[in-house]
């Protein structure tokens, strides 16, 4: 039997909230099939999720936080692949447009901004779950913070090479280097989460923006063409990504 | 004080007694209690004490394919859930005879406040 949208996401919302708090993953399984088929079963019946939080889901969250373990060393794991991607990330863009230089205040800035940005996604994630958001205020808190992330980003570039002169700039091989290795960065990543969709959003992202950039085009041509082309092929993607989704979902 | 907030205090002994009677699972559960007017306002509060009960060694769970589809977990008393069990009627005995004999006497010392 299919679960109503609301229950469903009150799944989402138990797992989201159990999994930032660094619970341990098979217990956070075993929880969620536990409601779902409680949750089955209050739905044969008329009833709703409310039957089961109290109409609290807040507190609902906190009773069964307090009762699971935490396995911070499950998600551990996890780090190397983050500080990976992450590093791809910001590196990957300036090597393309072979312009990739690098100077000390970077090199301290970016993973502070990391660290900032992981505690606040982290504070958004638990407050969605615990309040059951609206997709407009998830929107809304969603596109601030991932501007804000990038705004961060930006300015840890902007003001760092006022102040300073990179101590590394990089030539041809240089930049094709650290292409590369981003690149290899990037599929070790996702062979650590298990996950290929983490890597088609680089792909998607950069890859186009490489070949405009290497074809024989005029140079405004190349500009406009590399500042809309990588974001429709973002969109592409992740649209492509949540159609296979549904279709998994709706078969199952 | 509601019902449903009492029967927090001693929902571990119930679910004790409801296992018990025979391997069951969640909902089941909690239909049970209901059978004997034990009602919650928040069904879900089963799920955390079953969990400390797994851990304490108290339960244990075995999974089952349900008419639902996915996999239902039961749970069975092990043998220290069954002594648990045993200790919790032996307290809630000693505590429901009190706390009756305390509610019988109160009328007698409002009478006497009364003079």
């Amino acid at each position: 039997m299919k679960l109503s949208k609301r229950s469903e996401e009150f799944i989402a919302n138990v797992r989201m909230y159990l999994m930032t708090s660094g619970k341990n993953e098979r217990e956070i399984d075993e929880v969620a099939e536990e409601l779902e088929d409680h949750l089955a079963e209050l739905e044969r019946r008329g009833e709703s999720v409310d039957r089961i939080t109290g109409g609290s889901p807040k507190e609902y969250l906190e009773s069964l936080e307090q009762e699971m373990d935490n396995d911070y060393a499950g998600w551990l794991k996890y780090v190397p692949a983050f500080l990976l991607s992450f590093a791809a990330f910001a590196a990957m863009g300036p090597a393309i447009r072979g312009m990739f230089s690098l100077n000390l205040l970077q090199l301290v800035g970016y993973p502070v901004v990391a660290a900032v940005v992981i505690v606040l996604y982290r504070a958004m994630f638990r407050k969605m779950a615990a309040g059951q958001w609206s997709n407009k205020k998830l929107f809304f808190a969603g596109g601030g913070l991932s501007m804000l992330s990038v705004l961060l980003f930006i300015g840890v570039l902007l003001v760092s090479s006022f102040i300073l002169d990179p101590f590394y700039t990089a030539g041809r091989t240089g930049n094709l280097a650290v292409i590369l290795l981003s690149a290899a960065a990037f599929a070790a990543a996702a062979v650590m989460m298990g996950s290929w969709f983490l890597i088609t959003i680089p792909v998607a992202l950069f890859l186009p923006e490489w070949l405009i950039l290497s074809m024989p085009l005029q140079e405004e041509a190349k500009m406009v063409a590399s500042a809309f082309i990588p974001y429709i092929a973002v969109a592409l993607v992740i649209a492509a990504h949540l159609f296979y989704e549904k279709r998994k979902v709706d078969h199952a | 004080m509601t019902t449903s907030q009492m029967l927090k205090g001693v929902l571990e002994g119930c679910l004790m007694a409801i296992i018990g009677r025979g391997e069951t699972y969640g909902y089941e559960m909690v239909e049970k209690l209901g059978e004997y007017g034990l009602t919650m306002v928040s069904e879900g509060s089963i799920y955390p004490v079953l969990l400390r009960m797994q851990k304490e060694g108290l339960v244990m769970t075995v999974m089952r394919p349900s008419p639902n589809g996915p996999k239902r977990k039961y749970y069975k008393l092990t043998q220290a859930g069954e002594g648990e069990l045993e200790a919790f009627r032996e307290r809630w005995n000693v505590m429901a005879g009190a706390v009756g004999n305390l509610l019988e006497g109160s009328g007698k010392d409002e009478a006497v406040e009364e003079k």
